[in-house]
């Protein structure tokens, strides 16, 4: 699944993404599009058992892939 | 999933240096101990409190500038470019001058307050106008290159104009006492009550709640509509009080004002509410406690300010609304930290970690409830004691209060420990690898 929260006002893309993470179902995982690096969020993660992984995006993205921590 | 070296890219530009956030925390923690152990030195003597220099004034000092513009000072450093989507600035010299100007001229003001030395005051007073002058520039140049957040901006901008006012005023009150007139006394503590409270501390409070109290409850941001309807109306306060405060308008207007503030601060609470009801986490915990009981006394601050205003009569009025003003603005900003504290200490501890801790292992919640508990019982305490002329309600409300202000420093100090734990294991790690 995807989402995208570039050009959302704080704290909206925090909100959308943790409000998403817990509809997913075991295994499923979140690749989020961001355009800046979402400091609090990793922390509100880490609360919920999810790791958050950088991964390559387009020019000025911030990407992450969200998973669970097994 | 993430390796260490890609886990959180990179936090850096967004996050300030641990240090800087948490000096000035544990500054407002300290001061919050000395400001309770103060009211508790004066207690028999805060019922008829009327004004002037002693053990009162240097406690209600050691409240609103040591814990209320300390904590506001710290906070905003660390949120507002989060915010408005800015980079922190690199230098870590602003922000160490700013603290150690900020903190020497607190402890300044409060001694010369406690001990009734008017240079030590006035010394104090200049170093804290120098600090926060500096903060002012930090906080236009944050708000001017903005992206977004136009609420949030708008608050900011109104607290800045709020700042200059009350420091006008400190000045001018703290010459009073070495016979330098800047302002008439009554002027003076009108601007300087109406500008540190409502508008410095309350637009700054009320603007950084739309960002933090939905993103503390999972909730989406409120109506447009209703928040800006109460940012007017706050606006509309503050110029209308400014108005008659300088003479320029028929002091009754002063009535509209107070109706004006109470309006806008309703809308925001209502709105607050809505979104702690609708958001998909619950349980705030003694946090949101503190924050509605803080929500509670401001409210009721506005109907004692009217009483006030009209002269009904209601015995000790005075002090009640300094202990509702002072003592809600505490407890909301209590509330808010005992949130913010451990989220700050898991963020900085977990930079660059695998598996970062949460911030509930950075949470002392034992010590939080006893904070909650005992400074709930020393407001009511305070309250009772003023109404009902008792003395010994009074001491117990202040030692309650010191009771709870040291089960807050346990409860800084854990997550502080915490912290400092984790990055001191960090660099043992990396020192070892480069090893």
């Amino acid at each position: 699944m995807h989402v995208e929260v570039r050009g959302l006002a704080p704290p909206n893309p925090f909100v959308t993404i943790i409000g998403l993470i817990e509809r997913l179902g075991p295994g499923q995982t979140l690749t989020v599009h961001h355009d800046r690096d979402p400091v609090p969020l990793y922390a509100e993660l880490a609360e919920r058992g999810w790791l958050a992984e950088r991964i390559a995006g387009e020019p000025g993205e911030f990407r992450l892939l969200l998973g669970r921590d097994v | 999933m993430a390796t260490a070296d890609t886990f959180l890219g990179s936090a850096s530009g967004r996050l300030l240096e641990a240090s800087i956030p948490f000096r000035f925390f544990a500054s407002a923690v300290l001061f919050h101990l000395l400001a309770w152990l103060a009211l508790a030195w004066a207690a028999p003597s805060i019922g008829d409190y009327v004004g002037g220099l002693g053990w009162i004034l240097a406690g209600v000092h050691l409240l609103t500038l040591g814990v209320l513009v300390m904590t506001a000072l710290g906070a905003s450093l660390q949120l507002l470019p989060v915010a408005t989507r800015q980079p922190v600035m690199s230098q870590r010299w602003p922000y160490e001058l700013l603290w150690g100007l900020y903190g020497l001229g607190v402890l300044g003001v409060v001694v010369g307050m406690a001990l009734w030395l008017p240079a030590a005051l006035c010394l104090g007073a200049l170093s804290v106008t120098l600090a926060l002058l500096l903060y002012l520039w930090l906080l236009g140049s944050n708000l001017r290159g903005a992206k977004g957040m136009p609420l949030v901006v708008v608050h900011g901008w109104a607290a800045a104009l709020s700042l200059l006012v009350l420091l006008a005023s400190a000045l001018s009150l703290a010459g009073l006492y070495s016979g330098i007139i800047l302002l008439e006394r009554s002027t003076a503590i009108g601007l300087h009550v109406t500008f540190a409270a409502y508008g410095f501390m309350g637009l700054l409070v009320m603007g950084f709640s739309y960002i933090l109290v939905p993103m503390f409850a999972l909730a989406d941001n409120p109506a447009p509509v209703w928040s800006n309807s109460s940012l007017g109306l706050a606006l509309l306060a503050m110029a209308v009080a400014l108005l008659v405060l300088m003479g320029f308008v028929s002091p009754i207007l002063f009535r509209v004002a107070i109706v004006a503030a109470a309006a806008s601060f309703l809308i925001h609470v209502t709105l607050m509410e809505l979104a702690l009801r609708s958001g998909m986490r619950r349980n705030l915990g003694s946090s949101l406690a503190l924050v509605r009981l803080g929500w509670a006394c401001l409210t009721a601050s506005f109907a004692l300010a009217l009483a006030l205003e009209m002269e009904t009569g209601v015995q000790h009025a005075a002090v009640l609304f300094g202990i509702l003003l002072i003592g809600g603005l505490v407890t909301l900003l209590l509330g808010v930290l005992s949130r913010i504290v451990p989220f700050l200490a898991a963020m900085h501890a977990g930079a660059g970690m695998r598996r970062p801790p949460t911030p509930s292992n950075m949470t002392a919640q034992r010590a939080l409830d006893v904070h909650l508990y005992c400074h709930s019982a020393a407001l009511i305490l305070l309250l009772a004691g003023v109404f009902i002329d008792s003395a010994w309600l009074l001491r117990g409300g202040t030692l309650a209060g010191s009771a709870g202000a040291v089960a807050y420093a346990v409860s800084f100090l854990h997550s502080w420990r915490r912290m400092t734990q984790m990055l001191a294991k960090k660099v043992l790690s990396v020192s070892s690898k480069s090893a």
